[in-house]
């Protein structure tokens, strides 16, 4: 188990093409994502690809842009506005998939985002396993995993997924436990 | 009589003709034997001309010389409403390394524009002129879209078959490959408007919407492909400024087809 603060430290040791489950706190969302969008991605070399079902893209940016964080190396992938009629703007950085059931696209967009901004280092996050959980039966979601995780390997990304304590189900945890190489619990 | 001498070529051996869409040329085991024609076929908004247009820009890219034989829309007009691939290059067009011709401009030059039904020796001409096109321009890459439009105009399954079968022979001959696009209606049982378009080719894409809980998904499948093993498997694609992309179908979910 690590604090939020000291996640980026643990993060920085990782191999590339990592699959890392990162299970938290509700409490520590924002800082979870703080610290993966700003603390880990520092070294100015890597691009982070944001992929979310949980909450819209834009309110991902609103706090990082309060927070004023640093965000032209960050590209979105969302999968949640769409769905809840929320705005789809042209809002930079960001592309949209018509509904997180739609988990090919999830890759199509991802491997898009690999091609279109190519760096030496790549992250790809996953926020969250449980809001995907929510609309996709549990083998359709271990499939997708599958294939997303072993795709990013041989791209030597580093894979983020998040999952949410309170959340935790028997079934997420052993999906978890399949695809990625290690689940770091992290407290507020 | 005398025995005719075959040649026989191993899969190993085979040319392949590197589509430069990397999805399918992993499907096809390194890209489309030189020389098939390739029926690509589908209903629309399936993504048909964007996959046929991107297989001629790459291979224009390659230095080859390509050709793409509008026979619905105005080319201009089709080019309008393409995505803007990232790695199109202007002088594809300049150089003529990539270029456009209309057929209801061949078909003005011989004077059927306004006919409702070819002839024979209409259709054997038809074909000479793609086929001098080809010879001339030193083409290696052809997409007729659509080959169904053309085919609307030859009424008898004997005239489709002698179309088909001497465009396909003409641009083998030539070391051409050629994708000809087909059009049907989703609830189509086969693969051709006409079904003797398929039973010709050399090879079929068939691209399709895939309905899936409401979800409406592109896909690619190579249902046949002469010359080289390939995959059978059903994928789903996205048409991307960075080309096609490709990604297996997922099978965990209940599937609506």
């Amino acid at each position: 188990m690590v604090t939020v603060n000291e996640l980026s430290k643990k993060l920085k040791t990782l191999e590339p093409g990592s699959a890392i489950a990162l299970k938290f706190d509700v409490d520590a969302y924002f800082e979870l994502i703080t610290s993966v969008c700003d603390d880990f991605v520092k070294n100015g070399k890597m691009n982070v690809i944001y992929t979310t079902s949980t909450i819209p893209a834009e309110s991902i940016i609103n706090v990082l842009d309060a927070l004023e964080i640093e965000r032209d190396s960050i590209h979105f992938t969302d999968a949640v506005s769409y769905m809840t009629m929320a705005s789809t703007g042209r809002s930079k950085g960001v592309t949209f998939v018509e509904s997180p059931t739609m988990l090919e696209y999830i890759m199509l967009k991802v491997e898009y985002l690999l091609r279109k901004y190519p760096a030496e280092e790549n992250a790809v996050v996953i926020d969250s396993i449980n809001s995907l959980a929510i609309h996709n039966d549990n083998r359709i979601l271990a499939e997708f995993l599958h294939i997303l995780v072993s795709n990013l390997r041989s791209y030597d990304c580093y894979t983020l997924i998040f999952a949410v304590a309170e959340q935790e189900s028997e079934d997420i945890d052993n999906i978890l436990a399949m695809v990625c190489d290690d689940i770091i619990e992290v407290t507020a | 009589m005398a025995e005719k001498q075959l040649t026989i070529v191993p899969d190993r051996k085979r040319e392949r003709c590197v589509t430069g869409i990397e999805g399918l040329d992993t499907i096809l085991n390194g890209g489309i034997p030189r020389g098939n024609s390739v029926l690509v076929t589908g209903s629309c908004g399936t993504g048909k001309t964007t996959l046929s247009l991107e297989f001629l820009v790459h291979g224009a890219l390659q230095g080859e010389n390509c050709l793409f034989i509008s026979v619905t829309e105005a080319s201009e007009k089709m080019l309008n409403n393409i995505v803007p691939y990232d790695f199109f290059e202007d002088r594809l067009i300049d150089e003529g390394k990539l270029l456009f011709v209309d057929m209801p401009d061949i078909y003005d030059e011989m004077d059927i524009l306004h006919k409702s039904e070819f002839s024979f020796e209409e259709i054997n001409e038809i074909v000479e002129r793609i086929s001098d096109l080809v010879e001339k321009g030193n083409i290696k890459r052809l997409v007729v879209d659509s080959v169904t439009s053309v085919c609307f105009q030859l009424k008898t399954e004997e005239k489709i078959r002698d179309f088909i079968l001497n465009l396909m022979k003409t641009l083998s001959a030539k070391g051409c490959t050629s994708i000809l696009v087909s059009e049907i209606s989703p609830e189509e049982p086969r693969y051709s408007l006409y079904g003797v378009e398929e039973a010709i080719a050399d090879g079929i894409v068939m691209m399709g919407n895939l309905e899936r809980q409401g979800d409406l998904l592109r896909t690619l499948q190579v249902v046949k492909m002469r010359g080289t093993e390939h995959s059978r498997a059903k994928y789903v694609l996205d048409l991307t400024p960075v080309g096609v992309l490709l990604v297996p179908l997922l099978k965990g979910g209940g599937l609506e087809d």
